[in-house]
Parts: C-alpha cells; structure tokens; sequence
C-alpha cells in the first residue's frame, strides 16, 4: 500500500499536471468566447460545459469509449496504442477533462469584465492587438485567470468518478486521494481515511480561500468609465 | 480650395444604415444631432475602430478607401480619440496613461518630452501625475483623456461629447482647456456634442446627422438658426462673440469686438481672476432686444449698432439675425416674438441697435 505522503504528492503532481493541460488551450478559448461572436459560438459554449453537469461516470464512460481498442482513438483506429488507460495518464486525462468548464467558465468571465473599450482605447494609441492584450487585458484580468487555475486545480483534486471509470483505483499506480479515501472507507481503515480527508480539507480550503480573495470585486476598477 | 476632411463611408447600425457623405474646408469640425443619430459611430469609424465601407480622409490622409482596398489599422491612423466615457486605463497611474501612447517610432524623444510637458501645462495635470485613476473625478478623467490623446502626438483629435458627463460647473472648467489645446496646439479636430454652445465656441463648422446622413452644414450659427434646428435645441441658443478686453475695473470690465470700434466698447460684469486680453462671450438670443433708435433712460449698458441681414420665422417666434458694424461680418441672432417684429416693421437692411444688459453676457474665460 502507498503511503499517505505518496498519495498525496501523485495527486497533487497529476492536478497539477491536469491543470496546465487545460489551462493552454482553454484560456485562449476562454478569451475567444468572451471576446468574438462566431458560428457556432454557443454550441461550443456548451459542449465544453457539459462535464460540469453531467454525471462524472458518464463523462468517465465516454472516454473509455473513445481510448477502448476500438474506439476513435483506439488502438485500431490510429494504429498505434496511446497506452492511456489504467494509467496515470488516464487520471491526468479524467481531471483535465472534468476541470475544464469550471476554468473556461471562470476565465471567460474574467476577460467579459475587462472593458472591451480599453482594448480599442489601446488600439487607437497605436497599440497592436497583441501589445493591447499583454499591457492592458491581461493585467486587468489576471486575478480572475488565476482564479480559474486555482478552480481547476481544486477540481483535479477531488476528481473520483471519471478517473476510476478510466485509470481505475491502482495502488500505487493510478489511486488518488480521492480514491484512497474510498478505498481506506471500504476496507473498514477509518482512521486513514479520516486522516485523507483531512489532507483534502487542508488542501481544499487553502485553494478555494486564494480563489476567493481572486474573485474579490475589484471596486478599484468599477465606475472607471464614469 | 481642397476640402480638409471628405467622408463618403457606410457602416450598419442596428436601426438604420449610417452613411457620412460630406466634405469640409474647416479644421475644426462639429458633427451635431441627437442620441443615436450615429454621430458616436461615425466618430469611431474614422478611428478605425467600426469597419465601415468608403472613403475617410482627413488632410492629407487616407484612412480608408475601400476603393484602392485602403484601410488603416486604428493603431496606424494617428488619431487621438477621446471616447465619451474616458476609458482611462485603471491599472495605471496618471502619469503612465498619459504616457500610454507615446511611442519611440513615432517621432524623437524631445518632441515626445516637450509634448507631455504642453500637456500636462495646458490641462494642469502636474498634481495629479502620480494618483490612481479610481482617485479622481469626472472632471479630472476628462482632462487625462484630453491629455493621453494629446500626448500620443496625433495629426487629428477625435472628441466624443467632451463634456456630456460632466455638470454644469464642471464643463465651465473644461471648456477653457479645450479652447487652450485649439489655440496652443492648433490640432485639427472633430467634435461631437449634442450642446449647439460647445460647437459654436470650438467649431469653424457644423455638420448635422439625422439617422446617419449629413443634413445640413455650415457655420455654427448658419446651422443653429436654421428654423428645423434652432426650437429642437435643448439649451438657449447663445451668440459667442471673440471680445478683446479694454479696460478691467472692480466695477465693470470694457471690451470690444476684435476688429470693432474701441471707443464704442461693450460692458461685461467685473472679470474674476488676473487680467487677460480677449475673453469669449456668450449672448442668449432670448436676453437681446432690437430698438429702431437708442434707447435712452434704459438700465441696459449695451446699446450696439448693427443691420438687419434675415428674418428667420419660427413656430412660435421670429429669429432677427443682425450684423455689427465691424470689417468682417459678425452675425448675432436675437428671438423675438413674432407680434415684435411686425410692430417694429423690422425688415432686412433695416439698420437698428441691439441691447442687452452687462449681466446677460456668459463668459467663458
């Protein structure tokens, strides 16, 4: 059996990894939606947050479907074996996929309350649409942006459904917290798991205690266009 | 004589389709019309921030000609654009969004320099220059706006209802700034209000838009007085007349018109303030009264010769426009009613006075 520490630092390092793995395409998406209307702009919305509100063994369904040998990134259709269930990166996967909604979401409404007029101000001030975005958008946004990577983070974290449909409960090998505690429960280790959960408490409430002093209204920035 | 600005261009609003066709001589140029005529739109077209179709020039610069598939980026048309609403940054200071458009290509560092130091002079911003933007108000956001655009070095400013969020004592602050970039900096600009007072004093001349088309052009007061435009005109239409100052007294200030008559000055209210050289000021058309002879016996300080060039009628009133007596025309509308008019027998080349007290003189110093 893992230890307690190891649990902890594997699942931490795959949230980690999850989160970056979500964080590089959907904050770009995240802008993109906030920022341009397209075809297709509200479908799109909502596939991507789907896995917010369905039930995370359908999300973990699904992506078995998708990595089994026969599936459309299977080993029969590509030819070549992604070797991802049962393993960590099938946990990698399962968070990723389940954090996303809540990263996009909270990223995309950080962009919608940067004033779409100081972008074009920085424009008109000979500013590219880049330079606009490095010097004033993102500044101005930041904090929410971290938000939403602290968000996903503690998402990861606590994933259990859809990983343990993909990556399954290994010790040593795919078992996360989340996991661990459900496993110490069924195996009468109370103590254990009461001693899991306190670590997922801990981790928990510091990240979502950051996350609030992020989402904090910014009164420093309101009522600047009056 | 080649026009300064040629507009011909379309963009779609959402209740109509705006299409700016007009060209003009004047430098300094009001576009005038009512909230959501698109003025705002054609303002934000010019700065290439609303893609519109045709042809935007502005001297000798060609903005958009859809034509020669001609279409500036807003990041290369050098236009200073001051939006209603400020959009100062708010992550900045004062100093750093006055600085915010400077940029080494654009020209030397010196003029760069000398620059921020005009503007930060001419809109007093020196104890302002380390705040945070939340800190300050309206009146303060309007005049770092007027600055960072000035300070971004553009060959035309692009203002957009400079004073319409502000109240009424703080757009009599903010008038004279602007006056002083006009006269200090001579900048070429375009602006847009609905208040006929802020155009006639900062514009040489007027465009109206009425659901996106140019209607009517001409000098401020052509425009104003015209009998469609003058009733719809929200605050009383004022005649602003360029007064050099004689004499600055506790009692009284002598003044007169700049190619007038000395020895017949006009009579203002006593002056506030250190002793100047010219003063604007500006005359209801309400608060004039037209006599055949001068009066005599008459509490009224002002008793002006003038001619009578046109007889405007209006729905409710008549518009008797007069013109002094000085080597170049200097027009003055004054209402009447239209039963006045008729008793008087008033008619054009009639040659008559204008009267007002000292008191019925705005000044906007």
């Amino acid at each position: 059996m893992s230890t307690t520490l190891e649990i902890i630092t594997t699942t931490v390092l795959w949230a980690i990894t999850a989160t970056c793995l979500v964080a590089a395409p959907g904050l770009p998406i995240a802008y993109l939606l906030a920022r341009h209307q397209f075809p297709g702009h509200r479908i799109l919305s909502t596939l991507l947050s789907l896995p917010m509100v369905l039930p995370p063994t359908a999300v973990g369904f699904l992506l078995l479907q998708l990595l089994a040998d026969r599936g459309l990134l299977g080993r029969e259709q590509l030819g070549i074996d992604l070797d991802i269930l049962y393993t960590w990166k099938a946990v990698v996967l399962a968070c990723s996929v389940m954090a996303a909604p809540l990263v996009i979401r909270t990223a995309r409404v950080s962009f919608e309350e940067v004033d779409p007029e100081l972008e074009q101000m920085a424009r008109t001030l000979g500013y590219s649409r880049l330079k606009s975005f490095i010097r004033v958008t993102l500044p101005l946004a930041w904090k929410g942006l971290l938000a939403a990577v602290l968000l996903g983070f503690t998402r990861s974290l606590g994933e259990f459904g859809a990983t343990v449909m993909i990556a399954g409960n290994i010790p040593g090998k795919t078992q996360t917290l989340a996991s661990a505690i459900y496993s110490a429960q069924q195996s009468g280790k109370d103590e254990r798991a009461l001693l899991l959960v306190a670590v997922a408490l801990l981790v928990g409430f510091v990240a979502i205690f950051l996350t609030e002093i992020c989402l904090r209204p910014n009164t420093k920035n309101k009522g600047l266009t009056r | 004589m080649k026009p300064f600005y040629k507009f011909d261009f379309q963009l779609p609003l959402g209740a109509f389709d705006l299409h700016l066709k007009c060209q003009s001589q004047a430098t300094m140029l009001g576009l005038f019309g009512a909230s959501g005529c698109g003025k705002s739109s054609s303002l934000k077209a010019i700065a290439g921030l609303h893609k519109a179709f045709g042809t935007i020039r502005c001297g000798s610069h060609v903005l958009l000609d859809s034509n020669l598939g001609i279409d500036l980026d807003p990041a290369e048309r050098a236009i200073g654009y001051v939006p209603q609403n400020h959009c100062l940054f708010p992550h900045w200071n004062v100093k750093r969004n006055l600085l915010a458009g400077q940029r080494p290509g654009h020209c030397d560092a010196l003029a760069r320099k000398q620059r921020f130091e005009e503007a930060v002079a001419i809109l007093e911003l020196a104890p302002l220059l380390t705040r945070r933007i939340h800190q300050l108000s309206g009146g303060e956001r309007q005049r770092i706006a007027l600055g960072r655009a000035l300070c971004a070095m553009p060959d035309l400013l692009l203002l957009d209802e400079p004073m319409a969020s502000l109240d009424a004592s703080l757009k009599q602050r903010i008038l004279p700034f602007l006056l002083r970039v006009r006269e200090e900096l001579g900048m070429p600009m375009i602006i847009v209000s609905h208040n006929p007072i802020e155009l006639q004093l900062l514009c040489e001349e007027v465009i109206v838009v009425e659901r996106g088309q140019a209607t009517t052009q001409g000098s401020p007061l052509e425009v104003f007085t015209q009998a469609q435009i003058y009733p719809g005109i929200a605050t009383a239409f004022e005649n602003i007349l360029e007064l050099n100052i004689i004499e600055q007294n506790p009692e009284q200030t002598l003044a007169c018109l700049q190619d007038a008559n000395p020895a017949q000055p006009i009579v203002l209210a006593p002056i506030p303030g250190p002793s100047r050289s010219h003063i604007r000021i500006g005359l209801a058309a309400s608060d004039l009264l037209i006599a055949l002879t001068p009066p005599v016996g008459i509490s009224a300080r002002n008793i002006i010769a003038c001619r009578i060039n046109r007889i405007q009628n209006l729905p409710t009133a008549c518009l008797v426009i007069v013109q002094l007596q000085t080597t170049t025309p200097t027009e003055i509308a004054a209402e009447l009613t239209s039963s006045a008019v008729q008793e008087l027998g008033l008619t054009p080349g009639m040659d008559t006075y204008i009267v007002f007290k000292s008191n019925a003189a705005r000044l906007y110093l």
